[in-house]
């Protein structure tokens, strides 16, 4: 046996090293902190459907915080941990109901629609040349699930005078009638010009015939030469459900500018749009387009909390605005540490951030101090009348704990 | 199985000075190493607080606070794993050819032996893993120490990470393979260690069996094996069409490391009984 004792001490040694190593990293991320809700007043339903995202102040990597559970992107097991934590939920629900359907498919909301009859997916197909900036037959491919009969109907269409674009881009799709709306952002810039430009256009397709009907240019965009601004155009956010909405609005600014100069809102029924008439810091404002109530919300942080100025898209008018009063912020601006010269001893202070969520006519606030030891507030509020439905905490201030958040989703 | 276990032993026995050596220069290395970065860092901390006056959050909010990961980025800690990993890896190949190669033709007293020839084989793929696997207990246990330096030099103020764990879950770098983050994540990144070592062998048997024309036919082994082992992968990247979910990728990955293990081991047994010559 004394001959042997290298080809037993070897084996010995790495088994109590390597299990002891990762025996101890399970316990370890075993007791990272639970964050549970404090509810202040209001009704508890409405957090099964929030969840947040952030990172733990002590620890790397990403963690979520649902109303029963703390997950933390270390603790997961590997294949979850890549899947990383941002999918969005409902896109996560899609995968667990359709896994056959959802295979090899984009996981943004704006590829997806979904009703009582259909889910219907959207990916912009495209070639490019070796040694080539340019993208070439842009192609719509289109999968539509129907629920009754559980069948998968793929077909393809060709974006018709395809060669004037240089990049085409998805922004959202939606079903009326039977047929199937696409909406892109085309990149028309030629390559050799300096006069970028790009325009929105909606795409017809009727889904029983497989087939494009029409398509139609919504909105276009010069870039700068002599004659036109250079500016920028940006869908409005919003899309938290995959379902129908009747409106879309493009935000249209200046490239390096923060005002936004208009806001073009285009009704994808009537294909009619305009403008909405607000000053311009209103439509500077962030601003979120609720699909169900077809309104439109503008906010902005006040010293008290927030302030959201509502716009009903159908008569094109302004409401009043609602007041949310938000927990006081010790919000300060940068100081230095030897309290004389803010150069480049200089730190930044704790920010306030607001992170807002339009879901089912109410809006969702999570307000909390970054990156700061500070407690976790969310209002839930009804915008039609103001009223707070829910006001809760999450004690941010444990020992060994502590999280930064970032993002927030509604299911 | 004895003479299995007695070839292994022997296999271990005969790389063992060396092995010693890869763990000494690792421990000294990477032990002095550690005094250095964490001098280095206070050194640094003191001048730049007394010159610019600033208090320890103030340096700490400027120059970053003090971890393992500042030794795990320098060369003190990656030069010994470097050099152990290319030790390991020149030894796959000097571990067949010494035996043609060294005094008195050792092969052909190996391959005399009254036992499967395959048992050869399996010793030295055994070895070969056992001694990596050990390279890397040495340095897990390593960390530990490293860690207590660490604190007996830096203040602990200063430290960002003060348990392994933390410091393991921090690691983003090439480390992740070293150092994988779960168990199931170490069976899976050493079980592909194992596949390569043992489709080297086979490659090394093709050579030993049929001389230069086996040199094209062991490299053509392992980039045919590579191939189908990576093929899951490849094909998703190729087409931009991420048909399979990572865990059906992983599990797909299983199976055709299986096959290919399995293949080597079939065709390493052919070799050794019919074709090897000496």
């Amino acid at each position: 046996m004394g001959r042997f004792w290298k080809l037993i001490l070897i084996p010995f040694v790495v088994m109590i090293c390597i299990g002891a190593f990762y025996l101890q990293r399970a316990i370890a991320n075993g007791q990272l902190p639970d964050y549970d809700w404090d509810t202040q007043s209001g009704d508890e339903q409405l957090l099964e459907n929030v969840t947040i995202y952030g990172h733990p102040i002590d620890q790397t990597g990403a963690m979520k915080i649902t109303k029963n559970d703390t997950i933390y992107q270390n603790e997961l097991f590997f294949i979850e941990r890549m899947n990383g934590l941002t999918t969005h939920p409902i896109i996560e629900d899609l995968i667990e109901d359709h896994r056959n359907f959802m295979r090899g498919k984009s996981k943004e909301l704006n590829h997806f629609y979904e009703d009582e009859e259909l889910l219907v997916s959207v990916e912009i197909e495209s070639n490019r040349e070796l040694n080539q900036v340019r993208e070439t037959d842009f192609r719509l491919a289109v999968e539509v699930f129907r629920k009754d009969t559980k069948e998968v109907n793929s077909f393809s269409v060709n974006i018709p005078n395809e060669d004037a674009y240089n990049y085409i881009s998805l922004l959202d799709i939606r079903v009326e009638n039977g047929n199937l709306f696409v909406i892109t952002n085309n990149d028309t810039m030629e390559p050799t010009s300096d006069h970028p430009s790009n325009e929105t256009r909606v795409y017809r397709l009727n889904i029983a015939g497989e087939k494009l009907i029409s398509e139609e240019r919504l909105l276009s965009f010069v870039g700068y030469d002599n004659n036109h601004p250079n500016e920028v155009a940006s869908l409005l956010g919003g899309a938290e459900e995959i379902y129908s909405n009747e409106y879309m609005a493009v935000s249209v600014r200046e490239v390096n500018e923060e005002e936004v100069n208009k806001l073009i809102v285009v009704n994808l029924k009537t294909e009619e749009q305009f403008r909405v008439d607000l000053p311009k810091d209103t439509l500077s404002q962030e601003a979120w387009i609720d699909k169900q109530s077809n309104m439109l919300y503008f906010w902005k942080s006040t010293e008290g909390g927030l302030e959201i100025t509502p716009y009903d898209l159908s008569k094109q008018a302004v409401q009043n605005t609602i007041e949310v009063k938000l927990p006081e912020s010790t919000f300060t601006e940068p100081r230095s540490f030897d309290g004389k010269n803010p150069g480049s001893n200089a730190i930044q202070e704790p920010y306030r951030m607001n992170v807002i969520r339009i879901h089912e006519g109410n809006a969702y606030v999570l307000s909390g101090q970054n990156p700061d030891k500070t407690d976790v507030y969310l209002h839930v509020v009804r915008l039609s009348d103001g009223e707070v439905l829910y006001k809760g905490k999450l004690d941010n201030r444990q020992k060994d704990g502590g999280f930064e958040i970032y993002n927030m989703t509604i299911r | 199985m004895k003479s299995y276990l007695k070839l292994t032993n022997f296999e271990i026995d005969r790389f063992f000075k060396i092995y010693l050596v890869l763990i000494a220069i690792t421990v000294t290395v990477q032990i002095i190493g550690t005094i250095i970065v964490a001098n280095d860092y206070m050194n640094r901390a003191s001048r730049i607080m007394n010159e610019e006056s600033l208090q320890t959050s103030a340096f700490i909010h400027n120059y970053g606070y003090f971890s393992l990961l500042n030794l795990m980025d320098s060369l003190w800690f990656f030069g010994p794993i470097a050099f152990c990993v290319a030790g390991l890896i020149f030894y796959t190949f000097f571990i067949w050819y010494r035996d043609w190669y060294g005094k008195n033709t050792f092969i052909y007293r190996l391959l005399m032996l009254p036992t499967s020839r395959l048992n050869v084989f399996f010793a030295k793929a055994t070895a070969i893993f056992l001694m990596v696997l050990g390279l890397i207990a040495l340095q897990l246990v390593l960390l530990y120490i490293e860690e207590l330096i660490v604190e007996l030099i830096v203040p602990l103020e200063f430290i960002q990470f003060t348990s392994i764990p933390q410091i393991m879950n921090a690691i983003n770098s090439a480390y992740v393979v070293l150092f994988p983050k779960t168990f199931i994540e170490f069976i899976l990144i050493y079980g592909t260690g194992l596949i390569a070592v043992f489709t080297l062998f086979t490659a090394i048997l093709l050579e030993r069996s049929y001389r230069w024309k086996g040199v094209l036919m062991g490299a053509g082994y392992c980039i045919v094996a590579s191939g189908i082992f990576l093929s899951p992968v490849l094909i998703s990247e190729l087409s931009g069409n991420y048909y399979l979910y990572i865990g059906e990728i992983i599990i797909l990955e299983v199976a055709l490391g299986c096959i290919i293990i399995a293949s080597s081991i079939w065709l390493s047994r052919f070799l050794l009984n019919k074709k090897i010559t000496v």
